[in-house]
Order: C-alpha cells, then sequence, then structure tokens
C-alpha cells in the first residue's frame, strides 16, 4: 500500500536551488498527521464525483467482463450461458498459449532491460557538473509525449525490408543485405521490444532520475570517507535511497507492457503467423474481427487475474510502505 | 519535492564532496569517465532524436525522395507538398479538432474529480477511507484491455457513441491522478491554514475553492497535462468506439492513412509531425511541473 | 450477480422503435461504404433507382474502413439505432456476418429479388454472400484473376506470355530468376490477409478452396498441397518475389525497377496495385490468361469482392433494396460499372456488350481488356466462405510463411494449419 508520509520529499527544497512550484518553505515536520480534519459528510462529497465514474467506467464493466466471460454471444441477439467453456476453450487455445507467451518476453524486455536501462540512464543525467543536461533530458523524455501510434508509424517505416530507413542505412554503409526485421519470428519480437524500449525508457527514467536526486549527498560523503569503492557505493547508498521508488517503476514497467497493443497492431498486425501477437490484441481480435465476444471476455479476465496477481506480487516483494 | 530541473536552474552546481576528492586524486581517471559519460550520452541521443528527425526531414521530401537510398538528413528539394496534400485530400482538422477536443474535456473532468477526491483523501479521515482506497490502488494494475469489451457495449447500449462522448469515458477517472492530487496537497497545503477558513466560517467547499484550488495551481497543471497525453494519444479505445471517418481521432487517422492500399507514407510523416506538434509545445512549456506531478503521483503509488 | 441479469436484459438487441415501412416519396436513405468509387457510382444509380419506383431518393453517405464497417454495423444494431439502409460488405468482412444469425438478423433476404436473373448471375459470386441457402448481398464485381506482365520485358527477353502450364511459368520463372534476377510473380508476406489471398488465389484455381460448402476446412487436399507446393518452389528458387503487401512500396520497388515482370491478381489489381504505383509504366503492361495447372482445375481463380445488402426492418428496407437491386443488377449498370470502377460485371449477358468488347484501355496499350475476361468467366471457381476466415487468414499465413523458409514441407505446413484452426474455431 501506500505511505502518507514521504519524509524526504522536500529534502531537495531544503537544500536550496529548488524551482520547484511547490511553496518550499513550508516543511512540514516529519511523520506530520493529515486527515486531521474530521468533516461528517464532507469527504464523501469530496470523494463522490471521482467515485460515481469510476464506479461506471471501471467497475461495472469489470463486473460485466466477468458475466460475459461466461456466455457465447457474437455481439447480437441474446448472450447465451456457456459457465465455464470459453475458459476451457482458452486453455486449449494455442493461439491464446501463444499470445501469453509473447506478452511475457514484453514484460520481460521492460522489466528485465528497459528499467534497468532508466536507472543507467538517470544515473548519467545525474552526474554534476554535466554539460547540455537539459539537452539530453528533452530529447530522452520526447518520446514519452509522443502517440505511440505515431512512434509505431515511424518504426514501420525505419524497419521496412525493403526500403526501411534501417535496411538503407545498413546497404549504404556497410553493404549489408536487407534484414527481414518485421517478417522473422524472433526479429520482429526484438523489434518491438526495441520499440518499446524506445517509447518507455524516458519516461521511467524520470523517476530515477527524482529518487536520486533525493539521496542526501552526506550519505555519499560518509561513503565517499569510508573508502567505499563505486559499486558498495552504488549498493550502499544509491539502492536504498531509490527503492521506495523501484517498485512503482518495475510495476509500472510491467503493467504497461503487459497490455501491449499499439506496437504489434501496428507494426506486424501480430505476425508473422501469430509470433508478435499479444494479448490486449488476442482481446482485440477476438471480438472485433471474430465475433467472439464472451471468449474475448474471458481472455480479459484471465489477463487482469495474472497482471494483478504479479503487480501485487512485486509490490510484496519491492516492499512498498504500507499504511494510508 | 525533488525538482528535475533543480541542476539546470543553477549554473553551477557542485560537486559531491566525495567526488570531487576523486577529482582531486586521479584528474586524468575523471576526464576519461566523463568523456565516456557524453559519448555515452550522445550515442544515446542520436538513437532517441535520429528517427524524430528524419521523420520530420521526411515530411518535406516528395513522395519519391522519402526511401531514397542512401538515406540523407536533408530534404532536397524541401517541398510543403506533403503537407499540402494531407490537408486538401483528408478531413485533417477535423481530426485535429476531436482528438484537442475530446482530450481537453477529459482533461477539465479529470482534473476536478480528482482534485476533489485528493483533497478529500489527503485531509479527511472518515469510514471506509482505507478500503476507498485499495480499490482504487488495486485499479492501478487493471489493463485497459480488461475492461475493452464491457466499456464498449455499455457506451453503445447508452446510444452515445458519439465522439464528444465516447473519447473520454476511459479518462475521466484516473486512479494514478488522486495518488498525484492527493502527494501535491499533503505537502502544499497546511491543516493549519484549513482550520483557520474553518474557523472564519468558510463552508467546506468555499475552503476548497478559495483556500485549496489557487495553491494547487502548479499540480492542476501536472495533472491535467498528464490527463490530456493519455486521452490525446490513446489508440485502442477510439479504435473500436469510432467508425465513422469524419469522426476519426489522429491516431486512427494517421494509421488509416498507412493502412490504406497504397501506404501513403508521405502523408502519414506530414500528419505525424503536425500532431506531435501539439503535445512536444505542451511538454516544452510546462515540463517541469508534468515531471514532479508524475514523481508525486510515483511517490504515493 | 443481479448485474449479469441486467446486463444480458441489455444485451438484447431491442429493435428500432418505428419500423413502419416508407412505401413511397422521398427517402433518406443511410449508405455505407469503404470506398469512394461505390459512392460515385451509387449516386449515379439514384435514377436508375427512381424510375418505375415510387421512391425519391436522398443518398446520405457515410465512409468507413471495411473491417470497422461490420464491427460498426453491429455495435448500432445492439445500440437499436443508427443502423444504415444499405451497407457494402467487402467479403472477408462479410464472413463476419456469417456466425451466429447476424446476417438473418440484419439483412434483407434477396433470394427472391435474384430470381429474374438466375440463369444471367454467375453463381460463383452469389456463394460468398449466402448462407443456408438465402442470399443477402449482391456482388460488385467478378474479380477474376489475370497475368497481369511487362509485354516489353517479355519482348526483350523473348518470353511468350502464353505459358501453357504453370510448370512451365515456373521452369522460365527458375532460368530468369536465376540469370538475371527477375521475377514472374509477387506474393505479399507481412500482411496475413494478403498472404492467404496470394495462396487462395491459385488455389481455387487448382480446384480448390480453403472452406467447404458447410464452412469445414479443406486444407488437407492433394490440389492445396501441390498449390502451396508450387509457390514454396517459386518463392525459394526466385521466380514469385515476396513483398510485405500488394500495394505498398514495397511491390513499388520492384515494379518500378524492373525486377518484378507480372503478377498473378484479380482484376481490380489494375487499379489498386499497378496503375497507382507504376504510372510511367503506362502502355508496357498487358493482361494475358493465366497458365493452368497440369493437374487440373480452373483457367482463372477468383479473388475479392464486396457486397451490398439492405438492411432489414427499417422504414426504409424496401426503397434500400430497390436501390441495390436495380442498381446492381441493371445491365447498363454493370456496363458503367465496369467503365467508372473497373469492376467486372457479374451477370454473363454483360460480357457480349460490343460497348465493353471494343474498350481499348490506354493504361495496357490499347488493349481490349475485355477478349481475355470474357473468355474465361465462364470458368471461375465457386468461393466458399466461412465466419473463421479470420481465424484461417492468421493461421495459415503463420504455416505459408514456414514452408517458404523450408522448415516444414508444405503438406505438414498445411496439416499443422488445420489443426490450429480446429484449436481455435470455437463456437
Amino acid at each position: 500500500m501506500t505511505t502518507t508520509d514521504i519524509s524526504n520529499t522536500d529534502a531537495p527544497a531544503a537544500r536550496g536551488g529548488s524551482a520547484a512550484p511547490v511553496p518550499s518553505s513550508r516543511r512540514g515536520s516529519a511523520g506530520r498527521r493529515t486527515g486531521s480534519l474530521r468533516g461528517g459528510a464532507a469527504p464523501y462529497a469530496f470523494i463522490a464525483p471521482f467515485y460515481v465514474l469510476y464506479v461506471l467506467f471501471m467497475i461495472i464493466p469489470i463486473l460485466a467482463a466477468l458475466v460475459l466471460s461466461l456466455t457465447e454471444w457474437v455481439g447480437l441477439g441474446m448472450p447465451r450461458f456457456i459457465g465455464l467453456s470459453n475458459y476451457a476453450n482458452l486453455a486449449t487455445d494455442s493461439s491464446f498459449a501463444t499470445a501469453l507467451a509473447n506478452s511475457l518476453v514484453y514484460t520481460l524486455v521492460a522489466v528485465i532491460i528497459v528499467v534497468p536501462c532508466a536507472l543507467l540512464i538517470a544515473q548519467g543525467l545525474n552526474a554534476k557538473g554535466l554539460r547540455m543536461r537539459d539537452l539530453f533530458r528533452v530529447a530522452f523524455f520526447v518520446p514519452m509525449v509522443l502517440s505511440p501510434i505515431v512512434i509505431a508509424l515511424i518504426y514501420s517505416l525505419i524497419f521496412d525490408r525493403d526500403y526501411g530507413l534501417l535496411n538503407a542505412s545498413l546497404d549504404a554503409l556497410f553493404g549489408l543485405p536487407h534484414v527481414d526485421w518485421l517478417g522473422d519470428p524472433t526479429l520482429a519480437k526484438g523489434a518491438i521490444g526495441f520499440v518499446l524500449l524506445w517509447r518507455t525508457v524516458g519516461y521511467l527514467t524520470i523517476f530515477f532520475l527524482a529518487a536520486l536526486q533525493n539521496v542526501p549527498a552526506e550519505q555519499y560523503e560518509a561513503a565517499a570517507l569510508d573508502g567505499a569503492g563505486r559499486v558498495r557505493t552504488f549498493l550502499a547508498v544509491t539502492v536504498p535511497g531509490i527503492k521506495p521508488i523501484s517498485a512503482f517503476v518495475i510495476v509500472t514497467s510491467f503493467i504497461g507492457a503487459a497490455q501491449l497493443f499499439d506496437e504489434p497492431y501496428l507494426l506486424t498486425k501480430g505476425g508473422p503467423g501469430e509470433a508478435t501477437i499479444s494479448v490486449a490484441m488476442f482481446i482485440y481480435r477476438a471480438a472485433f474481427e471474430r465475433q467472439q465476444f464472451g471468449y474475448a471476455a474471458a481472455a480479459g479476465v484471465v489477463l487482469f487475474i495474472i497482471v494483478f496477481a504479479v503487480s501485487q506480487g512485486l509490490n510484496r516483494l519491492l516492499g512498498i510502505g504500507r499504511d494510508s | 519535492m525533488s525538482t528535475i530541473d533543480a541542476a539546470s536552474a543553477s549554473p553551477a552546481p557542485t560537486a559531491p564532496p566525495g567526488r570531487r576528492a576523486e577529482r582531486q586524486k586521479s584528474p586524468r581517471r575523471f576526464r576519461v569517465r566523463r568523456g565516456l559519460l557524453y559519448l555515452t550520452l550522445c550515442a544515446l541521443l542520436v538513437v532517441f532524436i535520429l528517427p524524430l528527425v528524419w521523420a520530420l526531414s521526411g515530411s518535406f521530401k516528395q513522395r519519391g525522395d522519402i526511401f531514397a537510398t542512401p538515406p540523407s538528413l536533408i530534404p532536397s528539394p524541401a517541398t510543403l507538398e506533403n503537407y499540402r496534400n494531407l490537408l486538401t485530400t483528408q478531413p485533417f482538422w477535423s481530426w485535429f479538432a476531436i482528438s484537442i477536443g475530446t482530450a481537453a474535456i477529459a482533461t477539465v473532468v479529470s482534473v476536478f474529480v480528482c482534485a476533489m477526491a485528493g483533497y478529500g483523501f489527503a485531509k479527511f479521515r472518515f469510514r471506509g477511507k482505507r478500503i476507498l482506497f485499495a480499490v482504487m490502488f488495486s485499479s492501478l494494475s487493471i489493463p485497459f484491455a480488461v475492461i475493452l469489451i464491457p466499456l464498449f457495449i455499455l457506451v453503445v447500449k447508452s446510444g452515445l457513441a458519439n465522439p464528444w462522448f465516447a473519447l473520454i469515458v476511459p479518462w475521466v477517472a484516473p486512479a494514478f491522478g488522486i495518488f498525484m492530487m492527493q502527494q501535491f496537497i499533503v505537502q502544499a497545503i497546511p491543516d493549519e491554514l484549513l482550520e483557520s477558513a474553518r474557523i472564519d466560517g468558510s463552508s467546506e467547499f468555499g475552503t476548497f475553492r478559495r483556500v485549496v484550488l489557487p495553491l494547487l495551481r502548479p499540480s492542476l497543471g501536472a495533472l491535467g497535462v498528464w490527463s490530456f497525453l493519455q486521452s490525446y494519444n490513446s489508440f485502442m479505445w477510439p479504435l473500436v468506439i469510432i467508425s465513422n471517418t469524419s469522426q476519426y481521432t489522429l491516431p486512427l487517422g494517421l494509421n488509416i492513412l498507412y493502412a490504406s492500399e497504397n501506404r501513403s507514407y508521405d502523408l502519414v510523416l506530414a500528419g505525424a509531425v503536425l500532431a506531435s506538434i501539439p503535445t512536444i509545445l505542451v511538454f516544452i512549456l510546462l515540463r517541469r511541473q508534468l515531471l514532479e506531478g508524475l514523481v508525486a503521483g510515483a511517490v504515493k503509488g | 450477480m443481479a448485474a449479469g441479469t441486467a446486463l444480458t436484459g441489455a444485451l438484447s438487441a431491442c429493435g428500432s422503435g418505428d419500423t413502419t415501412e416508407i412505401t413511397s416519396g422521398t427517402v433518406a436513405l443511410d449508405f455505407w461504404t469503404h470506398d469512394d468509387g461505390y459512392i460515385k457510382f451509387f449516386e449515379g444509380a439514384v435514377p436508375v433507382a427512381e424510375k418505375g419506383s415510387p421512391f425519391d431518393y436522398d443518398l446520405r453517405v457515410t465512409k468507413i474502413a471495411a473491417a470497422d464497417l461490420v464491427t460498426k454495423l453491429i455495435a448500432q444494431a445492439v445500440a437499436g439505432t443508427g443502423t444504415p439502409d444499405v451497407a457494402g460488405l467487402e467479403i472477408g468482412a462479410f464472413s463476419r456476418m456469417l456466425r451466429g444469425e447476424i446476417a438473418p438478423e440484419l439483412l434483407v433476404d434477396l433470394t427472391h429479388d435474384v430470381e429474374p436473373f438466375t440463369d444471367d448471375l454467375i453463381s460463383a459470386r452469389l456463394t460468398p454472400f449466402s448462407k443456408d441457402g438465402a442470399l443477402y448481398a449482391l456482388d460488385s464485381d467478378t474479380p477474376v484473376t489475370v497475368l497481369y506482365h511487362r509485354a516489353d520485358e517479355f519482348e526483350r527477353l523473348g518470353i511468350d506470355a502464353d505459358f501453357g502450364t504453370w510448370e512451365d511459368f515456373a521452369d522460365v520463372g527458375r532460368t530468369l530468376a536465376e540469370k538475371k534476377g527477375l521475377s514472374l510473380g509477387a506474393f505479399a508476406v507481412n500482411d496475413p490477409g494478403g498472404t492467404v489471398q496470394c495462396f487462395h488465389i491459385h488455389l481455387l484455381q487448382r480446384g480448390g478452396d480453403l472452406f467447404d460448402a458447410d464452412g469445414a476446412p479443406t486444407l488437407q487436399s492433394p490440389e492445396a498441397e501441390e498449390t502451396l507446393a508450387f509457390l514454396v518452389d517459386g518463392v525459394q528458387s526466385g521466380f514469385l518475389t515476396t513483398v510485405a503487401d500488394m500495394y505498398g512500396p514495397s511491390i513499388q520497388s520492384g515494379l518500378k525497377a524492373g525486377k518484378i515482370l507480372a503478377v498473378n491478381m484479380p482484376s481490380w489489381y489494375s487499379s489498386y496495385g499497378i496503375q497507382p504505383n507504376v504510372p510511367e509504366q503506362s502502355g508496357k503492361w498487358r493482361v494475358a490468361a493465366l497458365p493452368v495447372f497440369a493437374g487440373g482445375g480452373h483457367r482463372t481463380g477468383v479473388g475479392g469482392g464486396t457486397g451490398f445488402a439492405a438492411l432489414t426492418d427499417k422504414p426504409a428496407t424496401a426503397a434500400a433494396r430497390n436501390l441495390v437491386v436495380k442498381g446492381y443488377l441493371d445491365p447498363d449498370q454493370q456496363i458503367a460499372r465496369y467503365k467508372d470502377l473497373g469492376y467486372l460485371p457479374t451477370l454473363r449477358s454483360v460480357y457480349d456488350a460490343p460497348e465493353l468488347l471494343t474498350l481499348e484501355s490506354e493504361y495496357f496499350g490499347g488493349q481490349k481488356l475485355f477478349e481475355t475476361f470474357r473468355d474465361i468467366v465462364d470458368d471461375v471457381p465457386d468461393v466458399h466462405q466461412s465466419a473463421d476466415i479470420s481465424i484461417m487468414n492468421t493461421v495459415l499465413s503463420g504455416h505459408v510463411l514456414r514452408a517458404f523458409k523450408g522448415t516444414v514441407s508444405p503438406a505438414q505446413a498445411l496439416a499443422d494449419a488445420t489443426e490450429d484452426f480446429r484449436g481455435q474455431a470455437k463456437g
């Protein structure tokens, strides 16, 4: 769960040099209790608008997905109750197994490659006295504001086998033969993984950068006085300092990759064959290309259970503070 | 709150003493390290910027030159033909208006409800707070694809599948927005301020409007930018809910240009550039608030 | 689970409230299609449909991407409002209407309307738009496949476009690929629908099909095996070039560079794949009847098509039905459709119209294309539809590509595809 009080949040403000928009002079004493106001009905009035929309567009759809997943429905007429048949069919559907396996690959890329890359970039950007820092930052963060579909479109023009920029460059520079980046099952997964990295690494860097800047300088000084080397300093000072935010970054990256849709849809249509289809694409395809709404809903429920369980597991594992 | 821009705000940040000691001990080793760092960052810079520069440059090339070999980054001759064709042959401004308009509506609604709910969670104690908060927290891990089908049916059945309603539905109640706001409110609004407003006899909503909201302006901006991006850049939801080409959003429009028989990549590049201008501008202007808002939400979540 | 009952109650399609049929006067007709050509055509067909009918048409056109059209159609039917009166359904999208009772629920049965034309209508174009003996849409086209080829290059290389059999074609092609690096065909590999279509048009010509009349897969047939073996040979020896898809820059570069000298594609391909991609090669292309398979089959294959349907139980249903039938089954309209859009008539008698037979195509160096079309149209194969064509596209494309790579034999690829298909095609 979450902590209401992150005692180091305004540390940099205290260090000065802060351009933070929050009034920096207000250092609440660490451990200040919030929620001191008891307003009878007032708090409910404040949270009501959100919860009305939330129930309508989130809770009800989830319950409806559960119900729908027990039926067979072509999108017209009455849904037919068929119990757990959809789930039984999913269990034996090789296509769904493929989609799950592909999504697993994407999430592994997101957690094992993208997250460490983001940390390394953040370390680099956090180096003292770095020139052109702003340029680097803007460059790395810009993909975050671009539409994934715009990015996928640009990359489909880059990866194209016959005329793409990548093959043309390799050809022009080294005379290499054209590689079928999106037409080979393994390369296509790699290409999608790369686009995922390119699109999300900057976004995740932001969080690590903030966390790194929050590690008190005194701790580094102390480590230096102890004669700790880079690795030991990193393990003893940096890692504990960024631990709280790491959990968030890892879970965010995982969930983002688990619902990947745009890249496979646009770059490969899930192909060649089904080599790059993701679970989200499987759901889309079942409902909107095959008129199997019940089946699609069941696949959604399975995805929900897996993602929920893994996220909770990651949160436990990475020990997010719990109290609210 | 930590600030991402702290370093750039002060022209010559001092290195922590530990590093400084190291620098004095072995200036050469430090220089080599520094050199490697710049090299790596510049290599990354190329990886991040090149595709975008190439796309930008391609949008000014003639269709036949876009994939000329060897590839070049300078359009010659440079032409506005792609932009002209895009704007004359496609309802581009309509896509643009729908994208911007629906994102703006979604933003206003979500900022409003998140600010209120964030305030409720940050400054009040009430029965059920823990459970309500827990429910919301767990919904952070719900992939959109899970609710795609029921949401589709819900919107279609309610007869509101026109873009102005349908496109804002998924973005009006973002759980992440509440974490962001709550975190800001805890930091920026001291309880004493609220107490004194209350002693002055101000109503709860009056306090919220007159005392809380003005102090929250920067964070509302952060949440607003974040919300806007969520909606403006979304693809899967518009893909299933909007079918009439005249009601397309930008991503849908660009997708159809590319998916059509003749693969109008010339128009796609021009469209991609035009579609990205607003978000890049917003990012450059408001990046400080946005980055801080993101971090606040993360710390909370 | 109160939500459950509420939900199922909410999902049953409620008909639109007002279904009093308009029998005369001005009718506002909502018309959906994915292609500008059809818009133009139907606007031109309005006077024809009005003649001898009590209706004055006011067409309200909405353009929707082919795949979205069915999604939207069904969604609006669920919402109980906002369905069109006339919809153009691309053949691949139409197959989705075959699932459950969607087609009978939404579309007018046109079986009686075509009875007067039974002897003249090319029956092969009715099958794909029928279900359980009822006809739900009228095809716009008889999309026979022909051999588009570069006559100038053929002459230079001393190749005769009359190959005889595909086997002879392959012999010529292999030599050409080996000696000059040129190909006599293209095959789409990055787009599942395109991959299957390239395979399917050859398969139909060979006398096979993807499905039987009941919609069960028929991939494990000698015909399919022979067809795939031929294509694998083509790709591996290079007389077929693999391209991302048959329309975009990837085939364009091959055509432009003169590396692809021939393509086996349907009649509409000239306006979608050849002319837009290589306008500068005007005058150099010709059309010929395809070689035949020694093992048997037809003189031509068939691919694509778009059926127009009238929506049932709506105030304008009678008017919509009248527009589709009159607009599509009038011989003069069929002639106009070919001239304006390049779609071949679906009435056999129209193929003898002098107006079409004498028509010279400028792009094809003054060739009278219709002579070629008329020669082969009587041998156009039947196509069987299935609601599961989308599954077939996904599954089969992957296995065809594996066969191309040589990792599995053609027979094995088809067996695997059949197995995967059965694994996925449920309910």
